[in-house]
């Protein structure tokens, strides 16, 4: 071993802590950039798989009436596997007008196919022989494994032309010289009897645009077929230039049709696909830049502080003859020998936290998305490989100038340590005020700060950068999920459900039976009377006058009537204190929702819509299907409210909701068409949706509509915790990278200063007026870096306000709580960074300290 | 009268077989004006003897008083107090505070006390020890000489009971420490400055009113000469 490595090791080795601190520095660095290159690889090959269960694992198709045609087709270099199917028919099992899926379609399958195709059995295995058959469990459920079963396949056509497989549900209309449209629907034709044997029962995988049911048997070149087989490639090696050369060669081919599967090769980037590859790439791009910068920040000073240590020791080899590139070397190996040690555990923290991540986010992910897709860790090592380079990158452009500095450092200078107590006084001038306001404890720790002041900066811009990227993501994630969940958190209901019925009678009764099932928490049915009147005619809130003024209104006021069922209405009224007494048969009586939150011209405003004095009003009532006037009547407002009922929060400056029950306007519903909007809370949502449309399917003569609000909640809560688990996960570890600079730095330059502080105790520093000393530092550092933290993040705050306003009416919030939070953490961090490092040197032995070679 | 008095004060570093005496049962004390030169070879204990009576490090037994009081039966800030009060240090490698000027350095003790100095007395100093065209300086803008004067200054700016130098003149040449001996000297004359000097120079000790010798950690002469 040569002596500068030896020389490099020991020093290593003696400035254990040190090294150790370094290396951290490197490994969270690295574990960084893996962790990215895992995350994009895991979301990728998540993205990869739904596609290829969506679609299929292929990524050519030729098909060819000549079978032995297409063999020879395939038999190219370029071609990896090849996989046959081969449509046989259609038959009939569902009329068309009442079904999306009004056929059966069986298509052969070998057995790579069932792999590509992602066809699961349930019950029983795959065909594996000719004749052989596999169903979904409705189309199977006459027979049982192992029967017979004759199927009449056909061919689909539409006059007299043949209808591709892969094609929806042919009609097509005529329009007659006379006007007379005539509509032609596709028919099956010339049925041949096909004999299977039922050996599986597989999942429902046909697609939603297809309109039959598959079914499967096993592929056979012997088959006579309706349809053109059909050979799905996988090509190799996956690059552009394949398929480029796939083209040229097909290129001349007759009769052979070619789809490429371009939605699952933009993926291996063998189709250019503009936005997806700039959108990702520009993403993580910016983020490894980030993470870049705060590693070059840390790794840099690690060494540079590490460098000055070793100074004397440099200055004593050059003394003894040991050239610059010697000494260069010397701080290269260091890094060197950190990276071999530090990059690969890096990589490792770094898929571990991604495969911990992925663990705790798998299950919020499955619950709002519907494929049978897993995201799972994957590890591509070309990522890694990339992350790996650009690790080594940073540490390079890390040590560069602390290396370049090791050579240039001279024998004396180094000898006699001065490149350290190189301070000029105009450096380190404070101003009067300080000593005045914070004593010389203050003004000795200001000028400190002054005097290391690279070292100051670094810490500072990490700390500014924790600030900023902390307050302004978190400023971000709120504004952009904030006003989906605002929404949601609003509603004051579970579900909804909307009836269309065809009698009231036979209403009533399913209002009732779903009135009374157990999952019921609270209930309300209602319907809806429209009616309007004229702003001219009503006695209107100032705040509502100056809205029509200003042209924001139109001259009609709407003013639904909310009929509510009895119960409701009555826990209504007791909500309200109303009186029942005035909500008699026909007495016209309703209750005014007066409080309207509305926005116009991108500004705020709440109030009330009408002066709160009981009147009566003439409204024209309008049918709510045609929209024409049906009656005009007069409605007595009788009371004024700003509480809701279920389904409803406020009002608006142009619709006013009126409530009232059954009773008072009986005579105003006559022609109304009977619909009811039914809004509950549920003890659980969701068996109470299924038990409601298990209900309402078994029934005749009714439609309806249910919307679960509180799943559609719960789906946006589970987005928004995955996002905001990336999101802070990705802040927590870079401020990690910024609060490990933070501890270098103070320690270091604590370490420095020792023999400084034993000075300063020997000439009578009490330790009181030292800690004071200490703590001062700490607050300058703090107060520094949220003086350059808040204008930026403010900055940021309201470019992120732009760019969302436009489309969006956002209010201008500044999170102060995000402010306060930072602020309280930037002192606890450099409070208990420098309480830990002083901590160690006040219990030094002045004499010992002021000893000392540093 | 008394300005300092050590009662049987021993320092014992490391324990049972790595135990080294630096200081075994020592006992003396001084008259206020005297100037003393502590001399010994190295190893003889006089630097751990120096510290102990500076306040800076804690003796294993025994007692120091300065002025009458038991320095070491105060607590560390009570101690630290007393320090930049009655008690002036210097050192071989002056340790002077570099981001501080020549007067904040000065004016240290003091400025820790939250004290101005008399001007008449600070005036007067710098300008007996020559510094006075250098106040505004820091201290990597002064030669070794000036540094030590400067460390001097800052020692008796509080005009403390007694100014305790380990080797003032360790790190200067010939020139330079006459220099600094002839000050010390004419301090001790004209403040009646209690001085006690740690050295190893005969030229030195010459100087002094009062040689103590110091071997393995025992007093083995103290000579009052009259010069």
């Amino acid at each position: 071993m040569n002596i500068i490595k030896k020389f490099t090791l020991a020093s290593m080795k003696n400035n254990r802590r040190w090294t150790l601190v370094t290396a951290i520095g490197i490994i969270i660095s690295v574990a960084m950039l893996s962790a990215i290159a895992t995350l994009t690889s895991s979301f990728l090959s998540y993205i990869i798989e739904n596609e290829k269960i969506g679609n299929g694992d292929w990524h050519v198709r030729l098909q060819h009436p000549d079978q032995n045609e297409l063999k020879m087709k395939v038999d190219q270099p370029f071609v990896d596997t090849a996989s046959w199917q081969q449509v046989l028919g259609f038959v009939q099992v569902n009329d068309p007008d009442q079904s999306s899926k009004p056929y059966l379609q069986v298509t052969a399958l070998d057995s790579p196919g069932f792999i590509q195709q992602y066809i699961r059995v349930i019950k029983g295995r795959f065909p594996l022989a000719k004749g052989e058959i596999v169903m979904t469990e409705e189309q199977a459920k006459a027979y049982k494994i192992g029967d017979q079963i004759t199927l009449n396949l056909s061919l689909r056509t539409l006059n007299g032309e043949v209808v591709p497989a892969e094609f929806g549900y042919m009609r097509t209309q005529d329009i007659a010289s006379d006007g007379t449209i005539t509509e032609t629907v596709e028919i099956l034709e010339q049925a041949v009897d096909y004999r299977f044997t039922l050996v599986g029962i597989i999942e429902d995988s046909s697609k939603t645009y297809i309109p039959a049911i598959n079914a499967y048997t096993f592929y056979d070149s012997s088959l006579a077929a309706h349809y053109d087989p059909i050979v799905s490639i996988k090509l190799t090696p996956l690059r552009q230039s394949t398929l480029i050369e796939m083209k040229e060669v097909y290129k001349n081919s007759e009769n052979m049709s070619m789809t490429v599967n371009s939605s699952l090769l933009r993926y291996y980037g063998m189709i250019d696909n503009q936005e997806i590859s700039t959108a990702l790439a520009g993403l993580i791009a910016i983020i490894v830049m980030i993470v870049m910068v705060a590693s070059i920040a840390l790794i840099y000073n690690s060494f540079s502080i590490s460098l000055s240590q070793r100074t004397r020791q440099l200055g004593m080899l050059s003394s003894l003859g040991a050239t610059k590139a010697q000494k260069r070397s010397n701080v290269f190996l260091e890094a060197f020998y950190l990276s071999m040690f530090a990059i690969p555990v890096g990589i490792l923290f770094g898929i571990i936290g991604i495969s911990l991540t992925l663990t705790f986010v798998e299950p919020l992910f499955r619950s709002f998305v519907t494929t049978s897709a897993t995201l799972k860790l994957v590890v591509w090592w070309q990522l890694i490989f990339a992350a790996t380079g650009i690790s080594i990158i940073t540490i390079a452009l890390s040590v560069w100038i602390p290396a370049l500095r090791a050579s240039h450092i001279s024998i004396m200078d180094s000898l006699m340590q001065r490149k350290d107590i190189k301070i000029s006084a105009r450096s380190i001038k404070t101003p009067r005020w300080i000593r005045w306001i914070f004593g010389l404890e203050g003004d000795l720790a200001l000028k400190n700060l002054k005097r290391s002041k690279k070292r100051f900066r670094s810490t500072v811009i990490s700390l500014t950068v924790s600030i900023v990227l902390f307050i302004s993501v978190s400023y971000f994630m709120s504004s952009l999920f904030g006003l989906a969940k605002v929404e949601y958190e609003n509603t004051n209901y579970d579900l909804y459900v909307q009836l269309l019925d065809s009698t009231a009678e036979s209403a009533t009764t399913r209002i009732d039976r779903l009135r009374n099932s157990d999952y019921v928490n609270k209930f309300q049915s209602s319907r809806i009377i429209s009616a309007r009147s004229y702003y001219e005619e009503l006695p209107i809130a100032p705040i509502t006058q100056q809205l029509y003024n200003e042209g924001f209104l139109a001259k009609s006021l709407q003013l639904p009537i909310i009929v509510i069922d009895d119960i409701s209405f009555n826990s209504f009224l007791e909500q309200i204190n109303g009186n029942p007494s005035m909500f008699t048969k026909d007495s016209n009586n309703v209750i005014a929702l007066n409080i309207a939150k509305d926005s116009y011209n991108n500004k705020r405003y709440t109030g009330k819509v009408l002066d709160e004095n009981p009147f009566t009003v003439n409204v024209e009532l309008t049918h709510s299907e045609s929209g024409e006037i049906t009656k005009n009547t007069k409605l007595n407002i009788v009371s004024f409210t700003d509480k809701a009922p279920m389904g409803y929060s406020a009002s608006m400056f142009f619709r006013v909701v009126l409530i009232t029950n059954q009773e008072s306007v009986a005579s105003l519903m006559d022609n109304e068409i009977l619909r009811y909007d039914i809004y509950m809370e549920s003890k659980n949502d969701q068996l109470h949706e299924v038990e409601i449309r298990e209900y309402l399917n078994e029934s005749d003569g009714v439609r309806f509509f249910i919307n679960n609000m509180k799943s559609e909640y719960r789906n946006i809560s589970n987005t928004i915790l995955v996002m905001e688990v990336f999101v802070y996960g990705f802040i927590i570890l870079i401020s990690l990278i910024s609060v490990m600079n933070i501890i270098n730095t103070i320690t270091t330059n604590v370490q420095l200063r020792r023999k400084e502080f034993a000075m300063l105790r020997s000439v009578g520093m009490t330790p009181q007026s030292f800690d004071k000393m200490v703590r001062f530092e700490s607050v300058f550092y703090g107060l520094s870096s949220l003086m350059f933290g808040f204008p930026i993040s403010l900055l940021i705050i309201a470019l992120i306000n732009q760019t969302m306003s436009d489309g969006f009416i956002v209010d201008v919030q500044i999170p102060y709580g995000s402010f306060v939070f930072v602020t309280l953490l930037i002192f606890t961090l450099v409070f208990i960074t420098m309480s830990y490092s002083v901590a160690r040197i006040r219990s030094d032995n002045i004499v010992d300290a002021l000893k000392m070679d540093i | 009268m008394e300005i300092l008095r050590v009662e049987n004060c021993s320092k014992i570093y490391g324990a049972k077989e790595a135990q080294v005496i630096a200081l075994n049962d020592v006992s003396f004390s001084v008259k206020q004006g005297e100037f003393v030169a502590i001399v010994g070879p190295s190893g003889s204990g006089k630097s751990t003897l120096l510290h102990i009576l500076g306040g800076v490090d804690r003796p294993t037994s025994g007692k120091v008083f300065v002025d009458q009081t038991d320095i070491y039966a105060l607590n560390e800030s009570k101690l630290a107090i007393f320090r930049r009060r009655h008690l002036g240090l210097i050192y071989q490698f002056y340790n002077l505070i570099p981001i501080l000027d020549v007067q904040e350095n000065i004016m240290l003790p003091a400025l820790l006390d939250r004290q101005r100095p008399s001007q008449q007395h600070f005036d007067d100093l710098v300008a007996t020890l020559a510094i006075s065209n250098r106040l505004l300086h820091l201290p990597n803008q002064l030669s070794g000489g000036q540094q030590q004067r400067v460390s001097i200054a800052r020692a008796l700016i509080n005009q403390p009971a007694l100014v305790l130098a380990d080797e003032p003149t360790g790190n200067l040449d010939r020139q330079n420490s006459s220099e600094i001996i002839s000050l010390f000297r004419l301090l001790n004359r004209k403040y009646k400055q209690t001085v006690l000097i740690i050295t190893h120079d005969a030229t030195i000790a010459q100087n002094a009113d009062r040689i103590i010798s110091l071997e393995d950690g025992k007093i083995i002469s103290d000579e009052v000469r009259k010069i």
